[in-house]
């Protein structure tokens, strides 16, 4: 563990969580309008619009924030508040670890709302106010939140 | 010291065999789709059932004279036993016969043991039971008959809710099935209406394509005979909103209840809804009155142009899915009621505008109208009236919650209006009980009437028999607590609404708690008889 990087401030993560939370829902938006999954009567004739919005939802978070997290361990409000998730080394973490289990997999666990799952949210919150400032999803991915643009940092 | 296990010694065989039986009989529960209670008889009658429709008779009078109930007795009315339903906003009518009660709950219909209540059999169901219970018989077999929200029309066996035809209508794509269907001979009409009414919410749906209707179907098999939709050319482009979203119209006039049926002019009758979009259609708020056996209509009278409504204007009306200008939402949900009165054939129709309608059922004519409330997105006229033709009365409950502004004070209650005139006789004017309850003091749910009494339920939790000739309180229950139950399901009461009370025999049955509008949701299956006379 690089313990040289200095830590990302609990108060940007979450500014950075809440601009991620309105542009990636927006881009969402667009999207379903453009592929028109939810226009017409027809389209409630199962269930399958849910799958369809949700895959949509995944795409949106990809062209909004896919580049950026692959070579800097950003999303854009990762981005603006000058935050990086990066691996214990320092570097940054490989793309399908960030997506598939840090991006995809914890978010999941707020569509459980039956007890006694309903706490993972909260659990997997409540580890941030430890040392590491680590929350579940981070111990996952193995990843944790440093400020960006420090000297440790390594070269792109 | 050990004791020593004979269990172990049992040879292999015999406990692979148990093993076997074992997952054989819960692979087997499924398919049966029936957990029944062990101490109650599984095998239903159907001897004596009632009733033959929503509306208790094929003319939607919701007058029941086979009871022993009267004015004379009616204080040794006492709760006879409680069942808590899953479903916290029934909405389905019971269908009781000599031993048995059927009534759904939630995805599932049940046949509980009309004495106990004990659980006959379940059959578990692909969609909420939203109607009365009816009965048929079908192919030699007793049948009951009901709709479910998303499933359709199902019937099914009465000895043990085995499935025999199930009918989801081909024509709409988002069909929603609200009201009852009625019987009459191999024939079941069956009302729909469309689940648009709530799409438009979200504001990338394109608002609204879909036309209310009512289809005949047969009895036997569920063969679709006719379809008769309420809007000729639904859902044309009329242009696309700020989000470009394509824009459709006319749109809706949904049929929410059940039809009525005169046997002598083969002419079934049932009201629709508003619009969903604009532009409106002469079809919506209306009567129609269609050949039973073509669907030809005959006659349709509109009571209230340009009204266009949906769930988005409740989010803001300036909803891109809101109609501009938003229409009042003055449906005909409750089904229109036919009766012979002084040598004419009257059709009366309440509206939730507060206004009620009598007309000549031949021709569709106005022959008076009264206005008794001031209406609103509930009512006015919500769900249904009922009528005593011996006393010349139609009973009329209204609702009147706060809802779009009016210029009218609320008269929530129940009122009683001569069936020649209209001119109202009495009105049980309800107060509001505001304290820990919701406030709401109108009467929302259908009444029933007998020789001498009506039963009305309130949204205040209050369960009510009036005189017929006076509209004096002579028993009442208040439903607004908690019960313990035969089934040992937690239940409580709240607000009464929707299909409101079964009187049959000397039995009251009616469900408490529905919270499908803000109202107080509840479980309580509530079965009331009469105490003995004592002797003396």
């Amino acid at each position: 563990m690089n313990d040289a990087l200095p830590l990302a401030g609990r108060g940007r993560r979450l500014a950075a969580t809440v601009v991620d939370l309105i542009l990636v829902p927006l881009a969402t938006v667009v999207l379903v309008m453009l592929f028109d999954v939810v226009e017409d009567a027809e389209d409630y004739q199962s269930s399958a619009w849910i799958g369809w919005v949700l895959l949509l939802a995944v795409v949106s978070y990809l062209i909004l924030n896919g580049w950026l997290l692959a070579r800097r361990g950003q999303t854009l409000g990762k981005a603006l508040f000058r935050i990086r998730i990066a691996t214990a080394d320092g570097g940054v973490p490989p793309l399908w670890k960030l997506v598939g289990i840090r991006a995809l997999f914890f978010p999941l666990l707020y569509l459980l709302p039956v007890w006694p799952f309903t706490l993972l949210p909260v659990a997997d919150q409540a580890t941030i106010f430890g040392r590491g400032r680590r929350c579940l999803h981070d111990f996952a991915a193995g990843t944790r939140v440093v400020r960006a643009g420090d000297p440790a940092q390594p070269a792109q | 010291m050990h004791r020593v296990r004979h269990v172990v010694d049992r040879p292999r065989w015999r406990r692979r065999l148990r093993l076997t039986a074992l997952c054989a009989i819960a692979a087997a529960a499924p398919a049966l789709g029936a957990a029944a209670d062990d101490r109650c008889p599984t095998r239903p009658s159907l001897q004596g059932a009632v009733p033959a429709s929503w509306g208790i008779d094929v003319h939607n009078t919701r007058f029941q004279p086979r009871t022993q109930i009267d004015a004379g007795n009616v204080a040794r009315l006492e709760l006879k036993w409680v069942y808590g339903l899953a479903s916290r906003q029934p909405r389905s009518w019971p269908l009781v016969s000599e031993d048995t009660l059927f009534i759904g709950d939630a995805g599932a219909l049940l046949a509980l043991d009309r004495e106990s209540g004990c659980l006959r059999w379940r059959r578990e169901l692909a969609g909420e039971v939203v109607s009365a219970v009816l009965h048929l018989p079908i192919g030699g077999r007793d049948a009951l008959l009901f709709a479910s929200r998303s499933g359709g029309i199902h019937a099914v066996d009465a000895a043990d809710g085995s499935p025999i035809w199930q009918r989801r209508l081909a024509e709409p794509p988002v069909p929603m099935y609200s009201g009852s269907p009625l019987i009459y001979g191999d024939a079941v009409f069956v009302p729909v209406s469309s689940m648009e009414i709530g799409l438009s919410v979200n504001p990338l749906y394109g608002c609204c394509t879909t036309s209310g209707a009512l289809a005949r179907l047969d009895a036997a098999t569920g063969e679709e005979l006719w379809y008769r939709p309420t809007v000729e050319n639904a859902g044309q482009v009329t242009g696309r909103h700020w989000l470009l979203v394509e824009k459709h119209g006319p749109s809706g006039a949904p049929v929410w209840g059940a039809p009525t049926f005169d046997p002598e002019s083969g002419l079934v009758y049932f009201g629709t809804g508003q619009n969903y979009s604009l532009p409106a259609s002469d079809t919506s708020d209306a009567i129609f009155a269609v050949d039973a056996e073509t669907g030809t209509v005959r006659w349709v009278r509109q009571f209230t142009e340009g009204d266009a409504y949906n769930l988005a204007c409740e989010i803001s009306r300036e909803h891109p899915n809101c109609p501009d200008p938003m229409g009042p939402d003055w449906d005909f949900g409750a089904p229109p009621v036919l009766v012979r009165h002084q040598g004419r054939t009257l059709l009366l129709a309440g509206q939730k505008s507060g206004d009620v309608h009598a007309l000549d059922a031949r021709t569709g004519e106005t022959i008076w109208t009264r206005r008794i409330g001031r209406g609103g997105v509930l009512g006015g006229v919500h769900w249904g009236m009922a009528v005593n033709e011996a006393k010349g009365l139609l009973l009329v409950p209204v609702s009147d919650i706060e809802g779009h502004p009016s210029d009218r004070d609320p008269e929530p209650g129940l009122h009683a209006l001569d069936l020649g005139t209209g001119e109202v006789r009495w009105v049980s004017q309800q107060q509001p009980r505001c304290e820990d309850r919701v406030c709401r003091a109108g009467v929302s749910a259908a009444p029933t009437v007998t020789e001498d009494l009506v039963f009305a339920a309130g949204m205040d939790g209050r369960l009510q028999v009036h005189r017929v000739d006076t509209g004096e309180v002579l028993w009442s229950h208040d439903s607004w607590r908690d019960y313990p139950t035969v089934n040992g399901v937690p239940a409580n009461g709240g607000t009464f609404d929707a299909h409101g009370p079964l009187v049959v025999d000397d039995l009251v049955i009616v469900t408490s708690g529905y919270g499908s509008f803000g109202q107080r949701p509840g479980n309580a299956l509530l079965v009331f008889q009469l105490r003995p006379e004592p002797t003396p």
